[in-house]
């Protein structure tokens, strides 16, 4: 499939702020272009319902209705298929940057929606590609949310930029008569809900546990966490992380008490 | 010189500086030198400089989850306290705060930072949230750690940010816990006759001002309380909130919590401040209703 190259402009264009670009310039990194990936496709309609129970719960009726059991599992293809997005968006953009002879990409943004339906997933990124003067072009480009003063802030703290990243993970929280009964009140005040804890703590450690694979060694800072939780016949809970994996470039330097000050602006 | 050794200016960068670190971004030196110890976090850059100055870094986005059961029929209109939601509400925290203590020590951290603390309060559950990021002491090369506070192996909770932190131990403080009072009471019913006389009316609503006063009496006694219990002699920064129950209007809810705080220091240490006069005025804008002499140009934000 094309995807499409980026145009090469005579004149550079970019998503830079002012500070931003005045801080790149002075940095040796030089605006080459807007460039951007985009990932339309469609979420199986069967991944909401090709979670498996991880975690059971007993049946503890008290009357003689029916009794159905209940569980919290994980949704691995709906998370499988938004990873999968993101990566290829995000490998697109890199190309297009690639294609410009860039270093990297800085201030790079992230979109992510369902353009039509909850069936359908569009993934957009997009940032400005630097070059950087004097340097030889890498075989592969950075690219991170930091640009400006806040990634020269990045290197001198003794980090580099590796890459955006985005992880999920998603729980569904079947509900069976130990829902019932613990969930409604029937079982009396205090009981801890074991289903709702386990739903939630599932949903945030695996989102942690989806980075940590994809990062490795290097680290996730000024991660921005998302939880959400809907109701589709089932309860789904969705922890999303978004964010910029840098490396650890140098051990911890000391760094100098910072000097408090007060504005005396209005 | 070489980036590797350029320190961290408080003051801002200089232009050769900034060119330099620009430079390292087009070398491959930084990648495959990756240290050991890969960590998330939620703080942004700056807080996580803000941490080095006092010797402590990131190690782990951590959080706890609580929900507990509330009975059927807690809420239906009575009298005084709904004890039922108290002890649901604390029990629910107490779930939270000590799963994330739990996942602090697993990180070796000595406490968690900026901690977000999400309430739900339904009918049937109270649902609590603590989302924050571990933090733990820098070795320097001797292995020595230049952050001093020996927290007796029981992490410190706090929902302030680094920036807050770091000003608060400067000044001889430290966080000990998060801690929280509410009070869940009814407000008595008013009479028939009284209703409809009031209904024409502007008056106090005296049923609910009382209540309003009793659950925050309640919630705050058991504040200090609690305050005491986790070691602290004050408590910085707290969140207030009242509200009637959305899904019962009869009763009111007055929930605080915030950080307990305790001197380390043998006394307070005011820090020097320094003056500073940002320059960027706002600038005078082209007004358009000038051209009929009707008005002046004026200034943003004026």
């Amino acid at each position: 499939m094309s995807t499409g190259t980026a145009p090469q402009p005579h004149a550079f264009d970019s998503g830079l702020t002012i500070p931003d670009f005045v801080a790149c310039l002075s940095m040796g990194l030089r605006p080459v272009g807007l460039v951007q990936g985009y990932y339309c496709g469609t979420v199986a309609s069967w991944a909401n319902y090709s979670a498996y129970p991880e975690v059971n719960y007993p049946c503890c009726c008290v009357d003689t209705d029916p009794h159905t059991p209940g569980w919290v599992g994980r949704v691995d293809q709906l998370d499988t298929s938004w990873a999968e997005a993101h990566g290829a968006a995000l490998e697109r953009m890199l190309k297009e940057a690639s294609d410009l002879g860039a270093h990297g990409v800085v201030g790079v943004k992230t979109e992510m929606n369902h353009p039509t339906n909850e069936h359908s997933s569009e993934v957009h990124l997009y940032g400005t590609a630097v070059v950087v003067e004097g340097a030889e072009a890498p075989k592969q480009p950075w690219s991170t949310q930091l640009a400006g003063h806040k990634l020269a802030k990045l290197i001198e703290a003794g980090f580099s930029p590796a890459s955006v990243i985005y992880a999920r993970c998603t729980t569904v929280l079947v509900e069976g008569c130990y829902m019932e009964y613990y969930g409604s009140g029937r079982s009396g005040t205090g009981n801890v809900i074991k289903p709702i804890v386990d739903a939630h703590q599932m949903a945030r450690s695996g989102a942690l546990a989806a980075v940590k694979q994809i990062a490795g060694q290097a680290s996730l800072y000024d991660v921005r966490l998302h939880v959400h939780e809907t109701e589709r016949h089932r309860t789904y809970v969705t922890c999303s992380l978004l964010g910029s994996l840098v490396w650890r470039a140098r051990p911890t330097l000391p760094v100098p008490a910072p000097v408090s000050t007060v504005s005396l602006a209005s | 010189m070489s980036s590797a050794t350029v320190p961290l200016e408080s003051a801002g960068h200089e232009e050769s500086d900034l060119r330099q670190l620009g430079q390292d971004l087009g070398t491959d030196q930084v990648k495959g030198q990756a240290l050991p110890g890969g960590t998330t976090s939620d703080l942004s850059l700056d807080e996580i400089l803000l941490l080095h100055t006092i010797g402590l870094e990131p190690a782990e986005v951590v959080f706890g989850v609580g929900a507990v059961s509330i009975t059927t029929g807690a809420w239906t209109w009575g009298t005084g306290p709904v004890t039922d939601a108290h002890a649901a509400f604390h029990r629910a925290f107490d779930e939270a705060k000590e799963t994330i203590r739990h996942s602090c020590r697993n990180t070796k951290a000595v406490g968690v930072l900026g901690v977000d603390v999400e309430i739900e309060m339904s009918y049937h559950r109270c649902f609590v949230v603590v989302t924050g990021t571990a933090v733990r002491p820098i070795a320097d090369r001797d292995g020595e750690h230049s952050f001093k506070v020996d927290y007796h192996n029981r992490a410190f909770l706090s929902d302030l940010s680094a920036r807050d932190f770091v000003v608060l131990g400067t000044s001889g403080w430290y966080p000990l816990d998060l801690v929280a009072g509410v009070s869940y009471v009814h407000a008595p019913r008013r009479a028939m006759g009284t209703a409809i006389g009031q209904s024409t009316q502007n008056v106090e609503l005296t049923n609910f001002t009382e209540t309003l006063y009793q659950a925050r009496e309640a919630a705050m006694e058991e504040l200090q309380s609690h305050i005491t219990t986790a070691g602290g002699t004050g408590l910085v920064d707290a969140k207030i909130f009242d509200r009637p129950m959305p899904f019962a209007h009869h009763v009111v809810e007055f929930l605080t919590y915030g950080t307990a705080i305790k001197m380390l220091a043998k006394e307070h240490k005011h820090p020097t401040i320094s003056l500073t006069v940002p320059l960027d005025d706002v600038v005078r804008t082209f007004e358009a209703a000038s051209l009929s002499g009707e008005g002046a140009g004026t200034a943003e934000g004026e």
